[in-house]
């Protein structure tokens, strides 16, 4: 690893410190600064960035707290950051953000302080608002900024006045703005005393400062293809700090090698490859960022030497794989530490009954398996319209049929020799088939079932014998809602046979609105012939339903044992974990994609019905 | 009679608010194993699994969970649906849903209804469309076992996707840990003058 002194130009890129502010740490050998210059944009202290990552689709926006320098020479930036609305949109419980409206990353504090004002001009000038904190660790929306975030007072992460004449620099192209408290267009408490001196009370006392210094366009000026820096993943366990290390010698690592291995790593992730980098981002650029404790072994087989691993994160993992801390960035990371608990739990790999919680939705903005975070959310909300859809369904076809029914007084109604027959149960003959029904349900009937206490596996074997017996029919276009007891009797009345049926419970892939039943018959001819009834006439139901018979055809005995997408990891393969945890979202993503995929296919399959029906 | 049978469907209905259903589980889960891993979310009361007769390729198990209140019950649903959640297995997790009325086999007959049926024949009216409706029918259903067989391929692809690249990785380590376990990594290092391999 090379060193790096003073100034030292790196492919295009120059880095120079600035101002000195203190020296400090334990062994008051770390230099902090207040500014510096990079890549002849200057940038100071609580300045809000825009983070850009080669490997990911989205930027980070942070705030810098503290910038330092270590003994060996590290640049470090410790970085506050911003959470996007789609980042947390799984703990925004209904709170609409605005469009640009940003989270500050918070911990616990208490809560008591007060919000400066800002005009509104600057509100519509802003790119990016922020007027409430996440709080990383409830993972929950706060109005009210505690008063210390991340040791760094929080006044400072509001727009101070000293840039104020940058306000309207037309150069800046970006501008990161606090607002208070609730909406913009309402008058704001006063100032704060206490807080002080770098804001002016009055109505409009925020100015504007150039928080973003043109990082697209100089991004957009540098091509760099040796660089990149590794993973994008912050650590981000219990604290929304970041830690960032700058690191000249990084580029000396041989890129190229990395880029492989990152563009690898994401292969099976569907990451875009034709899209090998993106902009380089203002701190990230050829002096090379590494995020800090990467904890995975990839990270080290790529000489980040200069990682300081973040012990705090390992510690404690019990906890951690219940608690959901910050989605920003925490992706491997966070997953690590949870397969690193599983790992402690379940003595020898992956056990039956080891259960890992890991991360979800975070790689899978990272890794680019973007549906894109607009899908993501869409897909969310799609499958509750499903859901509710087809309750609606039923609901409809429930009045139908409700509409349809009378009571006929008579009990021997199916005797009369009419044209419409409306066959109701009869009293005595659906009180036997109810108790077969209700017995069989509890599996307790001595008339159908030997003793069963395993489930269906009685069941089955008769199942397999009607099969090859030839008496097994299946029934579809029934209504979901039938019990198999309401089959049978129905079966008996169409065509005086005694039958044993089973409706078939709902399952992911079933039609919401089409039941189906598998019927046992007593004898081959019997089942020859409803079979050849049903196809010759039309049996229907009450809501205009015409029964669909056929011959019902059985899954083979003797399945796998197991489930097609479950990876078999060797103990020795536990240092992938992570990685197996982010196919995981890519599979459950993908996963849902297809579930919806089936729903929409049933709704229109309904509609088609319903289209038809309409003639009848 | 009456009302007790409408007792026991309320009683019923209240039971289905309480239940998950559970499907993308491993044919290697068993109750014990629901059990254990649910319970993280409250008292399981009962666990009942599915059984699908018909469905050949898809090799996954279904299951209705059934817990003390429902807010467990929303509970489950809602963090299966933040985070996922492997049992016996990565990486495919398990998904949750709010368990349905038609999904339970023992579930009572609503009461007040009736079923009716009738008979058309060929020279009635309606039977042409009767006979339309079963041919569409029959059609939807051939469509959606096609689609339900094309997802079923793209998964095992899918997953044979990931374990050819969790193979490799895999691969890498070994080569890596093996370099480093016989002394090669070390002796290049002093070979080509490289300190710290170590870091």
């Amino acid at each position: 690893m090379s060193d790096s002194e003073g100034e030292k130009a790196v492919g295009n890129v120059t880095f120079k410190w600035g101002i000195k502010k203190g020296v400090g740490g334990k062994k008051k050998n770390i230099q902090f600064y207040e500014s510096f210059t990079y890549r002849g944009m200057e940038y100071f202290l609580y300045d809000s960035v825009i983070i850009y990552n080669r490997s990911d689709l989205e930027t980070y926006v942070g705030k810098l707290v503290q910038i330092y320098e270590t003994p060996s020479r590290a640049k470090k930036v410790k970085i506050v950051w911003f959470f996007r609305p789609i980042e947390i949109r799984n703990f925004l419980n209904g709170y609409k953000p605005d469009v640009n409206e940003l989270f500050l990353a918070s911990g616990e504090g208490e809560a008591t302080w007060r919000n400066p004002q800002v005009s509104e001009e600057e509100l519509t000038k802003a790119d990016y608002i922020f007027y409430r904190t996440f709080d990383v660790a409830k993972c929950k929306i706060g109005d009210c900024f505690p008063a210390e975030i991340a040791g760094v007072k929080v006044k400072n992460f509001f727009n101070s006045k000293k840039d104020q004449a940058l306000v309207n620099n037309p150069k800046v192209l970006e501008h990161v703005r606090e607002c208070p408290g609730q909406s913009s267009s309402s008058s704001r408490m006063g100032l704060d005393v206490a807080v002080g001196n770098d804001v002016k009370g009055g109505d409009s006392g925020i100015r504007l400062s150039p928080l973003v210094k043109e990082l697209k366009r100089a991004a957009a000026n540098v091509d760099e293809p040796g660089y990149h820096p590794s993973d994008n993943t912050a650590p981000w366990p219990t604290s929304p700090v970041a830690k960032y290390e700058i690191d000249k010698s990084f580029a000396e690592i041989s890129d190229e090698a990395k880029v492989k291995h990152c563009s690898k790593y994401q292969a099976p992730v569907n990451h875009p490859e034709s899209k090998p980098y993106m902009r380089v981002g203002s701190l990230s650029a050829g002096t090379g960022l590494n995020k800090v404790a990467r904890v995975s072994p990839e990270v080290k087989v790529q000489h980040f030497s200069n990682m300081k691993k973040d012990k705090e994160m390992v510690t404690n993992s019990n906890s951690y794989v219940r608690e959901r801390t910050g989605k920003l960035g925490s992706s491997r990371l966070g997953l690590v530490k949870a397969v690193g608990a599983a790992v402690k739990v379940g003595t020898s790999g992956i056990k039956e009954s080891s259960v890992v919680k890991g991360k979800y939705a975070v790689n899978v903005h990272k890794r680019g398996h973007f549906l894109s975070n607009d899908t993501t959310h869409k897909l969310k909300t799609y499958v509750d319209k499903g859901g509710t859809w087809s309750g609606s369904c039923s609901q409809v076809e429930n009045r139908a049929k409700a509409g349809y029914y009378e009571k006929n007084t008579s009990p021997s109604a199916f005797d009369v020799p009419c044209k419409k027959r409306k066959l109701l149960q009869d009293e005595n003959a659906s009180k036997e088939f109810d108790k077969l029904g209700q017995n069989r349900g509890t599996k307790t009937d001595s008339l159908n079932l030997e003793v069963a206490k395993i489930p269906n596996s009685p069941f089955e074997k008769r199942l397999q014998r009607a099969h090859e017996l030839g008496t097994l029919v299946s029934l579809e276009n029934l209504d979901p809602s039938y019990t198999s007891s309401e089959v049978e009797d129905l079966v008996w009345h169409a065509f005086h046979e005694r039958v044993e049926a089973k409706m078939l419970q709902r399952n992911t892939f079933s039609s919401p609105h089409i039941g189906k039943a598998l019927v046992i018959f007593k004898s081959k001819d019997a089942a020859v012939l409803a079979l050849s009834e049903l196809r010759r006439r039309c049996l229907m139901l009450a809501d205009g339903r015409p029964i669909v018979g056929s011959r019902a055809t059985l899954s083979e005995p003797g399945r796998p044992t197991r489930l097609i997408g479950h990876l078999i990891i060797d103990k020795v393969w536990q240092k992938q974990r992570d990685k197996v945890t982010q196919l995981s979202c890519h599979f459950t993503l993908w996963h849902s994609e297809i579930c919806i995929c089936s729903r929409a296919i049933w709704s229109f399959n309904l509609r088609a019905l319903l289209c038809v029906q309409i003639m009848l | 009679m009456e009302s007790s049978t409408e007792a026991e469907y309320a009683a019923f209905l209240e039971k289905v608010r309480r239940t998950v259903y559970l499907d993308n589980l491993s044919p290697q889960v068993t109750e014990s194993v629901l059990k254990t891993a649910l319970s993280q979310f409250g008292t399981v009361k009962n666990v009942q699994f599915i059984p699908s007769y018909t469905e050949s390729k898809n090799i996954q198990q279904f299951a209705l969970v059934e817990m003390d209140n429902s807010n467990q019950a929303k509970a489950i649903i809602s963090s299966m649906g933040e985070f996922p959640f492997m049992m016996s297995g990565m990486p495919r997790s398990v998904r949750a849903r709010a368990a349905e009325v038609e999904m339970f086999d023992d579930r009572p007959i609503k009461p007040g209804r009736k079923i009716q049926c009738r008979w058309l024949d060929p020279d009635d009216p309606d039977f042409e469309v009767a006979q339309k409706l079963k041919h569409v029918v029959r059609k939807h259903t051939a469509e959606a076992s096609f689609v339900l067989k094309q997802q079923l391929d793209q998964e095992e692809m899918l997953a044979k996707q990931q374990a050819d690249s969790l193979k490799q990785n895999y691969k890498k380590y070994e080569l890596l840990d093996s370099i480093m376990a016989d002394g090669t990594a070390n002796r290049l290092a002093r070979h080509y003058d490289i300190r710290n391999l170590d870091d």
